[in-house]
């Protein structure tokens, strides 16, 4: 890590690409943090960053109350930890596995952008002590995380990520019921998906979670081709997740095609705002601080309203 | 236009290959694409359907305008499906060959025909080709159009070359009426002149067709008056480079003899017809292959310069000694030869008429001393070194003329002379020897009459009337022709002179009769007797050239040998009338050679090289012409005749011993050069030609400016420019098939 922080402001880390040099998933979770953290000192809205914890210095005067004994413990240094009361947040982090995700130009498919936000805010989490958990999906639930703390578990986030290959179709509207079920206490709920399923499914499925008074936020990944639909030539195009080939010319069908996933942006963006869900558009080619930022703004509305 | 009409399956190709080449993509979003599909299938076939056609018209109009289709105007046609008439007349003479920029004016005349043909001319339609030049000829007669009938036209008009000579008008018109009254019988039917389109090229120069006080020949008129209602359509050839153009207009040799060791003078004359001066111009004179150092003049707008070349040959035989002027715009007229024979010695022979007087008193002792001075600080000998040779004894057949270059009879009894010899000094002047008569008291008019002026081509072209005795009223000379060679030597010296002075007296003479204008007898002075007698006049005889003097050539009845002019008299006379003979091998372009040889010496088979202009030779034509020599009737000569002087420059003629002879081959030359005047680029305005040429009612047009047109237009003239609309049309196609695949979305964007 020391090597790259030389060679490299820190904020570098937030593009998806850089991140694509890096081997392994902890330690690009790790950089993706430190380089949105030092882009918050430097940015306009550094006040917004006392709003979430972070560890100081001490200062004389500072309430000897807000101390860090646990971290006092392992360093000859004071610390200050804030809002200490919020350590009993539980969140959980929804990961879509299914085919589509496996979508991606640039080198850097869905699904991969996918687990550098969810690496990045169990990161982020764990370094509050906050207890995140981890459920990776495609038609079916495939791995289940439950939250905790520790830093092993982090490492097991990290790892149930990385063993996840892309297949199958998705059930959102199942999946979500499923998983409102399963979490009994009410948390901080982060969809990760490119949201490929019926409207009416995927509507069921948020209306559930919602029932259940878990707070969601549904990061919407779409890759930018499928933003921008930019291609040229003739293109066989061979549809994921069991749909039929077509043969067309991309430019003659790129201003219907552009309208239908806007029409479905928009349907999208209507039923989170229905359900009162945090609805976050993601680019796959963005720098990812728009997800943390995005995560973090909805924590601290979270917390004010709490 | 067939293949190009199969081009329109290109874009069907390609739509089909390209339904063929496309790029495998997995897609995520593939819902989207379904449900876009799904709605505007309909739309985007119908999109490809009209891509696909305006894409196929492009091509359709490509291929069409490639073709050059075009409309037939009423200027050069008048109906587009009436079968026409065409006759193409081409100037060949060697002024059109003036370069302008890449082309020469006749090279573009060549393409406006070729063009003419393959925009204009349809199937069915009748066409000839003439050239209009001295000696014009039919290259095309009358041929009715097909396809392949076109190519051979083509071909035939691509073939033709720029000749050497002027155009003569009047015989060119004459064979275009002719070659027009041939289409009568191609193709069957009545067809009047009037349904025919004449279309001339040619650079009208001035010369052609003028002289200062009118037509050049009036004959022209009354042939364009047939011409009434035929469709004349005339190329004026763009002369804008004719401002300057330099000619050699003459190379000459002074004397007309030139021996071995002795010292001669050529003379070179370049007159600048342009407009412009010339303010360098290298005059190089070559001898053989040997250059000369040059001369640099300047040479104003119509002036003309002479710069000569004294020179000594050291070897007898054939030379050739060549001018050039700098290269212009027209180089065929920077060039002129001049073939020389230089001799071992001048011989000339003088047959005296009264030897028996011996001494002083011999007829031609002053003729001897005036030709061979024994040399002293008064006297030098002519620069020719004539060497003479004095017979007094004519025996029973008579002196033989051997290499003589000239011979005079001195106060020669006709009736002494053998008959044999009166036959050899018929042939020796009618092969371009020179005789100069001296009569005296020996002569007997019926008898010289006789004698010399029987036959078709006599040696006396006048006949002798009568004697004259003026010994109490002795008349003098004078000259009658101050252009005539002889003359003009006196005439500059005018001062010096005695020669028309009352102190040269003739006291006795004979008078000729009156020659007439018809006689071809070029007087050169006459007596002051009251009738204007011939004193000395010359005249040609076959090849060569006669003086007759109609006095004595001693003291005996004139002073003419009293005083110094008779010296110069003689030397003036005699190199006069052998460079007639000379000549022989220094022809204008068409002048045939003609020499005759001695069948003992040579084989009749004989080769002529001519010269060849670097593209003919290119074209593999034969560099050498067998000949085979004619046998004169009752002697043993050959007659070589080449009359295919159709190129300037030196020809050569290789002979060839007779089998079993052990002398070597031997090889003589002639060289040819073209007519200077053609040189005059002035061409006749458009005002002298309807002045002069009323009956002439054409269409005048530049060529260079028709083509130009013809280029741009399928039609010649005026008609719709349908390839250019054509080619609208596919930029417009072009236009709509961008803003269409824009529109579809196909556009890049």
């Amino acid at each position: 890590m020391a090597e790259y922080q030389k060679s490299l402001d820190p904020r570098d880390y937030l593009d998806p690409r850089v991140l694509q040099k890096i081997l392994r998933l902890e330690v690009k979770a790790r950089l993706i943090v430190e380089g949105f953290i030092s882009g918050l000192h430097k940015s306009p809205y550094h006040g917004f960053s006392i709003e979430f914890a972070e560890h100081r210095e001490y200062v004389p005067g500072d309430d000897i109350r807000h101390i860090d004994w646990k971290v006092y413990g392992r360093s000859d240094r004071f610390y200050i930890k804030q809002y200490e009361e919020e350590t009993n947040l539980k969140s959980y982090i929804l990961l879509d596995a299914s085919e589509s995700m496996q979508y991606g130009s640039d080198g850097v498919t869905k699904y991969t952008y996918g687990t550098y936000i969810a690496a990045a805010i169990a990161y982020l989490l764990m370094r509050q002590q906050d207890a995140v958990g981890l459920s990776v999906f495609d038609e079916n639930v495939r791995s289940f995380l439950p939250p905790a703390t520790s830093q092993a578990h982090f490492m097991n986030i990290v790892q149930e990520l990385d063993r996840q290959e892309t297949a199958h179709k998705t059930d959102l509207g199942a999946i979500l019921g499923t998983f409102a079920d399963r979490a009994k206490r009410k948390g901080l709920i982060l969809i990760i998906s490119d949201m490929f399923d019926r409207m009416d499914h995927i509507e069921k499925g948020l209306m559930h979670l919602r029932h259940k008074n878990h707070e969601v936020i549904l990061f919407h990944l779409l890759d930018s081709d499928e933003l921008r639909f930019p291609f040229q030539s003739m293109t066989l195009f061979e549809g994921l997740e069991g749909y039929d080939e077509l043969l067309v010319n991309p430019r003659a069908l790129r201003d219907a095609y552009l309208e239908e996933i806007e029409t479905f942006q928009e349907q999208l963006k209507r039923t989170c705002r229905n359900a009162r869900i945090d609805y976050v558009r993601i680019d796959t080619s963005q720098r990812l601080d728009v997800a943390l930022t995005a995560y973090l703004a909805a924590r601290a509305g979270r917390l004010r309203r709490a | 236009m067939l293949i190009g009409t199969l081009l329109i399956a290109v874009p069907i190709i390609i739509y089909l290959i390209n339904r063929q080449r496309f790029r495998r993509r997995k897609w995520a979003a593939m819902e989207f694409l379904l449900r876009a599909m799904k709605k505007n299938r309909r739309r985007l076939q119908l999109e490809n359907l009209l891509l696909l056609l305006v894409r196929c018209a492009i091509i359709f109009l490509i291929a069409v305008a490639m073709a050059r289709p075009f409309v037939r105007s009423r200027v050069l046609g008048t109906s587009s499906t009436q079968p026409e008439n065409w006759i193409f007349a081409i100037d060949t003479s060697y002024s059109m060959g003036l370069r302008d920029g890449t082309l020469s004016l006749f090279e573009t005349a060549r393409e406006s025909i070729g063009r003419i043909v393959q925009l204009l001319v349809k199937p069915g339609d009748r066409v000839a080709v003439v050239t209009l030049d001295n000696r014009p000829r039919v290259v095309v007669p009358p041929r009715q159009v097909t396809e392949s009938v076109r190519g051979q036209i083509l071909q035939a008009v691509a073939d033709l070359r720029p000749g050497f000579e002027s155009v003569n008008v009047a015989s060119s018109l004459q064979l275009v009426l002719d070659v027009a009254r041939e289409f009568e019988t191609v193709g069957g039917g009545e067809i009047a002149l009037s349904s025919k389109k004449l279309v001339v090229f040619s650079d009208f120069q001035r010369r052609d067709w003028l002289l200062e006080d009118g037509p050049r020949d009036p004959a022209v008129n009354g042939l364009l008056e047939s011409f009434e209602g035929a469709g004349i359509i005339v190329s004026r050839a763009d002369l804008r480079g004719a401002d300057a153009n330099l000619v050699v207009s003459d190379i000459g040799m002074s004397p007309p003899i030139a021996s071995r060791d002795t010292w001669v003078e050529f003379f070179a004359t370049v007159r600048n017809h342009g407009r412009q001066d010339f303010d360098a111009v290298e005059i190089l004179f070559r001898v053989d292959d040997t250059d000369q150092p040059p001369h640099l003049v300047r040479i104003a707008a119509g002036e003309t310069v002479t710069r000569a070349l004294q020179y000594r040959f050291t070897e007898p035989g054939y030379h050739v000694v060549t001018v050039e002027a700098l290269v212009d715009d027209l180089p065929v007229d920077n060039v002129r030869q001049i073939a020389v024979n230089v001799r071992e010695t001048a011989d000339i022979l003088l047959v005296d008429g009264e030897p028996g007087a011996g001494g002083v008193e011999r007829e031609t002792i002053l003729l001897e001393l005036a030709l061979m001075p024994e040399e002293s600080d008064d006297f030098r000998r002519a620069p020719y070194r004539p060497v003479v040779r004095i017979v007094d004894q004519l025996g029973t057949e008579g002196p033989d003329l051997g290499e003589s270059i000239a011979v005079v009879l001195a106060n020669v009894a006709a009736g002494d002379l053998p008959e044999s010899f009166v036959d050899d000094l018929k042939r020796f002047v009618s092969q371009g020897g020179a005789l100069l008569v001296y009569l005296g008291r020996n002569v007997a008019p019926d008898e010289y009459n006789r004698v010399f002026g029987a036959g078709p081509d006599p040696l006396l072209a006048v006949p002798i009337r009568d004697r004259v005795n003026r010994d109490t009223s002795p008349v003098h000379l004078r000259f009658v022709d101050d252009d005539h060679p002889v003359a003009s030597y006196f005439q500059r010296r005018r001062e010096y002179s005695y020669l028309e002075s009352p102190f040269i007296e003739f006291r006795r003479y004979f008078r000729f009769e009156d020659p007439g204008p018809d006689a071809g007898v070029r007087p050169l002075m006459r007596f002051d007797d009251g009738a204007d007698s011939l004193a000395a006049f010359d005249h040609a005889s076959g090849e060569g050239r006669i003086m007759w003097f109609a006095s004595t050539a001693d003291l005996e009845w004139n002073d003419f040998a009293k005083y110094p002019d008779f010296i110069p008299f003689v030397h003036e006379t005699i190199p006069y009338l052998v460079r007639f003979g000379e000549s022989r091998i220094n022809l204008s372009l068409g002048e045939p050679f003609r020499q005759v040889y001695e069948a003992y010496e040579y084989s009749p088979r004989v080769v002529v090289i001519p010269p060849r202009p670097r593209e003919e030779a290119a074209a593999g034509l034969p560099s050498a012409i067998p000949k085979q020599m004619q046998k004169l009737a009752d002697e043993n000569r050959f007659e070589l005749t080449h009359e295919e002087t159709v190129y300037p420059g030196v020809y050569e003629v290789r002979l060839q011993q007779p089998v079993g002879s052990e002398a070597s081959d031997r090889r003589s030359i002639f060289a040819v050069n073209l007519d200077p005047a053609e040189g005059d680029l002035r061409r006749i305005t458009e005002a002298e030609l309807t002045r002069s040429f009323p009956a002439l009612n054409a269409e005048v047009f530049d060529a260079a400016d028709k083509i130009r047109e013809m280029t741009r237009s399928k039609n010649a003239a005026s008609g719709t420019e349908l390839w250019r609309s054509v080619l609208w049309g596919v930029l417009l196609l072009l236009v709509a098939e961008s803003l269409l695949a824009l529109f579809f979305g196909r556009g890049s964007r």
